[in-house]
């Protein structure tokens, strides 16, 4: 399976509401993109994963890393896709 | 906090790392290793997970 998934998917199962519980959040950095589709499914991904375990839409907060080409022409359609649970974007390499 | 392949990606590490990140977030994640105390101050840094 994707290792991206399991780690997001360890992580956010056991600390998310722990992390809210201290005045925090599950926040997440998402390298490497390279298409707004990825956004859309990390997006998707945020919501299935809050609502299972019974946390508001929106909690999530994710820092997109613009380190690619292709990113770098479609970072107002990635920063759509994950308008709700956008904490912006960063620039590497 | 990074899951990536700067470090060996071998399953036993990267549940390792999350052991540690439960701890963290816990704040269990104090050690000592030879006479030297690690523990967190007061308000660390925010926890960003990549």
């Amino acid at each position: 399976m994707s290792a991206s998934l399991f780690d997001f998917a360890i992580f956010f199962y056991h600390n998310a509401h722990e992390l809210v519980k201290r005045g925090h959040g599950p926040y997440f950095y998402l390298p490497k993109m390279e298409h707004y589709l990825e956004a859309r499914l990390w997006n998707d991904i945020f919501l299935f994963s809050q609502s299972y375990i019974e946390m508001p839409a929106n909690t999530i907060r994710a820092t997109v890393l613009i380190e690619t080409l292709p990113a770098a022409f479609q970072m107002e359609e990635i920063l759509f896709e994950l308008r709700n649970h956008s904490s912006g974007l960063n620039c590497g390499r | 906090m990074q899951f990536i392949d700067s470090s060996a990606p071998t399953f036993a590490n990267m549940l390792n790392g999350q052991v540690n990140l439960r701890d963290a977030v816990r704040r269990q994640i104090d050690f000592e290793v030879s006479g030297k105390e690690y523990k967190l101050v007061d308000r660390p840094a925010v926890l960003i997970v990549r």
